[in-house]
């Protein structure tokens, strides 16, 4: 069987849509991302009582409250101190989850000088990070009377 | 030889006054009002990412002879994680694109513009930032628009 070849010449014809530009205008935009560092506390923690023996040698904790954090610097961190110092022998410890790549202290007993909670905080937006407060008491502290402390935690800015 | 009234030449002269004004053809033209403000990020709801931040004072106004639409480019690329996204109002019967992120490649703002003139058109122009940005120092960017005819 023979094959036989033809060669078949092919027109292409490339249309092509044209466009024109007929006039340009420039507009300069000036911008500018400054330092961001914001957090943000769900609310108050639940009354901590210390009402049994068991209480009394391991302590109560309040696990109901979440931060939320937004730092677009690096190494920001939080730091954490209460309005009056506690009674002898009472401690009150938080203890703060930290955001992706940072580091928790863990939990850190409050006083009336600021204590690092959350340090390396750097370029990160997260929500329900939990907070987690502690009661401790010795013996020695006896009976304490329902009291209160303000904490106020401070996010600082980072480089 | 006789004049237009039939009068005999010589005894008429008719002036006749030519005066020749200008004829301006139109040509397709874009012009915009201005700068836009600084657009500075400073601040951010805890949780979220930078709060973005606006301007619309400034407008536009142009005049097709033909089909055209509208595009813009950047002269340089923005830091990472900030995006500058530009929308502009369409003239009536034009298709706007929405806000859109400008880059150094040119990107349709506004197609299917009609013939005709349009003014005040506003011009809208969004700054946004993610965390992982970071800071970014006061800058600028040059934003080019370009009205093209298309087919």
């Amino acid at each position: 069987m023979r094959k036989i070849q033809f060669m078949v010449p092919v027109a292409v014809l490339a249309l092509t849509a044209f466009t024109a530009d007929v006039s340009a205008q420039t507009a300069t935009a000036t911008y500018e991302v400054q330092g961001i560092e914001e957090m943000a506390l769900s609310g108050n923690p639940g009354a901590l009582v210390i009402a049994s023996a068991a209480e009394l040698e391991n302590g109560v904790t309040d696990a109901t409250t979440t931060w939320d954090v937004t730092s677009n610097m690096t190494d920001t961190k939080v730091t954490g101190a209460i309005d009056l110092a506690m009674p002898t022998d009472v401690t009150l410890t938080v203890n703060l989850a930290g955001p992706t790549g940072a580091t928790s202290n863990g939990a850190v007993s409050l006083t009336t000088t600021a204590a690092d909670l959350v340090a390396g905080i750097t370029k990160v937006q997260e929500s329900g990070l939990t907070v987690t407060y502690g009661l401790n008491a010795l013996p020695t502290a006896g009976v304490v009377a329902s009291d209160t402390r303000t904490v106020t935690y401070t996010i600082t800015a980072g480089t | 030889m006789r004049g237009l009234g039939g009068q005999t030449a010589g005894a008429l002269t008719i002036l006749l006054l030519l005066q020749a004004q200008p004829v301006q053809a139109q040509e397709s033209a874009m012009t915009i009002s201005g700068d836009p403000q600084a657009l500075v990020i400073a601040t951010a709801v805890a949780g979220f990412g930078p709060d973005p931040v606006w301007d619309e004072g400034t407008t536009y106004s142009l005049t097709a002879t033909a089909t055209s639409s509208v595009e813009a480019q950047l002269d340089s690329p923005l830091p990472a994680g900030v995006t500058l996204r530009v929308q502009l109002e369409p003239p009536p019967g034009a298709l706007g694109a929405g806000a859109v992120v400008l880059s150094t490649t040119a990107q349709v703002l506004v197609s299917s513009i009609p013939a005709g003139s349009y003014s005040g058109l506003g011009i809208q122009y969004q700054l946004r930032a993610t965390v992982q940005a970071g800071v970014v120092p006061l800058s600028s960017r040059r934003v080019t628009f370009t009205l093209v005819e298309t087919p």
